[in-house]
């Protein structure tokens, strides 16, 4: 199978992925509850639109195309609020957070889908510890070819949105020490990671068709890259970060990428390397491990600053293209988590050290997402 | 007579009830593991059949002595599983979804009604009839429970079923005390007693059952060391119940609801209590049985498959009347419905607890229910089994 052609987009356009937890209201474990909720939201008129995922204890929202901030608060609210009054009539909960704190992975039950069926035959136990929570942000590229250098130029900005996103410190009962262990779950994954440094489409596509005939793939959705380009929508993927805890944080954070590939395509303030790379995860992991404290390398000449300074650094950068993009207030949310050094991984661990349970940590993860 | 060899034991040897009590559990283990491992038949069948065996109506090998003992075992048991039924009953659900209450009241009444029509046509007295249709509300919280454990099951039915449970339960609770102020007026004649014995016993147990909740929520239950110190409280509350001749069961479902409701925070123990009160399930299953004749099955066989036929049929219709607004499919409605059917231990225990105060009450009561609780403790989980399965929410 040859690689979609690329529909360019109106750039720097975005839309907003979401996969949700559904919890029950006794101990706040993972239940199932997704096609039932589909059941109740499927005749709901909502932007965007609401899917099952891989297991019955997910489910994903997304946005409609969006422009600016306030439309991607107000479609997120929409959607929020439709998912949480069904949840309501069924008694469960929702929630944000890349990991579910305590379940066990081989509690799950995969959803009953073709695709999901064929996921969990190939990867086994993988496709059940997949049980994990991200955000994903489409960007609209104007042709292929700035697609594949916005991806290539987004991959160095890779640690400020796991560190701004993190909020998976906890796994199968346990503090893991990472501000977000979810990324550790994808990583296991044979196609994960970064993708190849091609920047023509001609060149990718060569990669793509060489894939193909491995038979490792047999589509773009076998890729689990932690940025892909998405040629039917026109938009390059950043599918990093885990899923904040709210979604003023998750459209703040989504505005944010909006106007890094504003700069980065526009201004073209750096010259693309293969050895760019050479840096990447361990940058990564730094900012996996911790979080906005975590040091960021700078892969062109060395220099080491945490994530957190890195960012302020990158918001003045940025200020004129939220201005055009209308969504300086959400650089604002940003620049506050930053300045606070509190993302949703820090405000995970504060309640869990003050109410030495972590069933009440899901809990109060619930009233986050409702409020 | 004291001689050199009195340590020798005396023959013919005389096994006393720890025996009795081993081997009857030792038998309902095996039995239980056999109907799963080699028949998928649930355990709890096994223990029917062993408490049936080993009872009066089978070789008698436990009498009926050691039964009325046990009925203690059964208060606790049973009293803790209520407890924590109710601890699953989220009030803030029903102020949301108030078609579960449509639901909820629509089963019972439904199943009241059906009954009764049902007994009056099999030519039961009127008083029978009103006390069996009081009790037929209830389902079995003890298999309820049971079953969700061992199956693992989740999804909407199983806490759909979870929540009318704990409801019709309290309804059965109640209403009988309501009826047997008739019982009462026409037993004894004292307007007075009539009128203050529901009002003491219904605002006595929930009394106790306030302050047992407020009790619980001073003690972090998810520590393994302070569930001792929730077993204790649950133990002494219903010792407390027994003293002042109050209902334990109403005590012990209330506590349950008010510690889920009055703080949000999850209050959590272990499922059945643990390893302990799941061996309190396993003896609570057995002694059921155990009372049970076989004369009760030629004085109230018939009756009792009237009404069960009645009640199954009331509960499946008042669950579909209000699946769809509810936000569930018919599918799930019927199962849901179906999965209302099991009767056991809580419906005895409200035989006997009629028999304790009405000492002549109708022999027809203990007829009819005991043949009913037979036939649905023994076939009734199958159905919760299949049920569970066909909505695909068992895990096991």
């Amino acid at each position: 199978m040859s690689l979609e052609t690329f529909n360019p987009s109106k750039p720097f356009t975005f839309g907003i992925e979401l996969e949700i937890q559904i919890v029950n209201t006794h101990d706040y474990d993972l239940t199932k509850a997704a096609s039932d909720l589909m059941r109740l939201v499927k005749d709901q008129k909502v932007p965007g639109d609401i899917k099952l995922e891989i297991t019955e204890s997910m489910i994903e929202l997304a946005t409609g195309i969006c422009t600016n901030y306030h439309q991607a608060l107000t479609d997120l609210g929409v959607l929020r609020d439709v998912l949480v009054t069904a949840a309501e009539k069924l008694n469960v909960g929702l929630c944000g957070g890349g990991t579910h704190a305590f379940q066990q992975w081989s509690d799950r039950q995969i959803s009953d889908e073709p695709r999901f069926h064929y996921i969990s035959e190939l990867y086994g136990y993988l496709a059940k510890q997949f049980t994990i929570f991200g955000q994903h942000v489409h960007i609209g590229c104007p042709d292929a070819d700035s697609s594949l250098f916005l991806l290539h130029s987004l991959s160095r900005y890779i640690p400020h949105l796991i560190a701004l996103s993190a909020s998976s410190p906890f796994v199968q009962g346990m503090d893991t020490g990472f501000h977000s262990a979810r990324l550790n779950s994808v990583f296991a994954f044979p196609m994960s990671g970064r993708a190849p440094f091609a920047l023509t489409w001609s060149d990718f596509e060569e990669y793509y068709s060489k894939m193909i005939s491995t038979g490792v793939i047999k589509s773009m959705k076998d890729f689990y890259w932690d940025i892909r380009p998405k040629p039917n929508f026109g938009t390059v993927e950043v599918r990093v970060m885990d899923t904040p805890l709210s979604i003023e944080k998750a459209a703040a954070i989504a505005c944010y990428i909006q106007a890094l590939a504003r700069y980065l395509l526009l201004d073209k303030p750096l010259t693309l390397h293969e050895d760019d790379y050479l840096v990447y995860n361990f940058n990564r992991f730094e900012a996996c491990r911790f979080g906005l404290a975590g040091m960021n390398v700078n892969p062109q000449n060395g220099e080491r600053r945490t994530i957190a300074q890195d960012i302020l650094m990158t918001l003045d950068a940025l200020a004129p293209h939220a201005q055009e993009l209308d969504c300086t207030d959400a650089l604002v949310v940003v620049r506050k988590l930053v300045q606070a050094q509190t993302n949703d991984a820090v405000w995970l661990r504060d309640i869990y050290r003050k109410e030495s349970s972590l069933h009440e940590t899901v809990r109060q993860q619930c009233l986050l997402w409702r409020s | 007579m004291k001689s050199a060899f009195s340590y020798l034991p005396h023959w013919p040897l005389v096994p006393d009830t720890v025996f009795w009590v081993g081997l009857t559990l030792l038998m309902a283990g095996l039995c239980g593991e056999l109907c799963w491992k080699a028949w998928r038949l649930p355990r709890i069948t096994g223990y029917g059949v062993i408490g049936l065996l080993a009872g009066s109506a089978g070789f008698g090998v436990i009498d009926n002595a050691l039964a009325n003992d046990a009925r203690f075992l059964m208060d606790v048991a049973l009293g803790m599983l209520l407890f924590e039924l109710g601890n699953r009953l989220n009030l803030r659900w029903i102020r949301t979804n108030p078609w579960l209450i449509a639901t909820s009241l629509a089963e019972a009444t439904l199943t009241f009604a059906t009954v009764i029509i049902a007994l009056q046509l099999m030519d039961v007295p009127l008083m029978t009839t009103t006390v069996i249709a009081s009790i037929a509300i209830a389902t079995s919280p003890t298999m309820v429970i049971q079953l969700k454990t061992e199956l693992k099951s989740e999804g909407q039915v199983t806490e759909r079923l979870l929540a009318l449970t704990a409801l019709n339960s309290m309804y059965a609770v109640i209403l009988l005390e309501l009826v047997s102020t008739w019982m009462h007026q026409e037993y004894y004649g004292n307007l007075f007693a009539t009128l203050t014995e529901p009002l003491y016993l219904i605002l006595g147990s929930l009394a106790i059952a306030y302050v047992l909740a407020r009790s619980c929520q001073r003690v972090n239950l998810h520590d393994e060391h302070s569930f001792v110190i929730l077993i204790g409280l649950v133990l002494l509350a219903i010792a407390v119940t027994h003293m002042l001749e109050l209902s334990t069961l109403l005590a012990l479902l209330t506590a349950g609801i008010i510690l889920k409701n009055f703080d949000p925070r999850p209050q959590l123990w272990q499922a059945h209590f643990g390893t302990a009160g799941w061996l309190l399930t396993v003896v609570l299953f057995v002694i059921t049985l155990i009372s049970f004749q076989w004369t009760y099955l030629a004085l109230g066989g018939f009756a009792a498959l009237a009404m069960i036929g009645a009640r199954m049929l009331a509960k499946l219709l008042g669950v579909l009347a209000f699946a769809k607004p509810s936000g569930i499919s018919m599918k799930q409605g019927l199962a849901l419905g179906l999965t209302l059917a099991p009767m056991s231990a809580f419906a005895y225990l409200l035989v006997e607890n009629t028999y304790t105060l009405y000492p002549n009450f109708d022999p027809n009561l203990r007829a009819i229910m005991l043949s009913a609780i037979l036939i649905l403790q023994l076939f009734t989980p199958l159905l919760v089994y299949w049920s569970l399965s066909f909505i695909g929410e068992r895990r096991q």
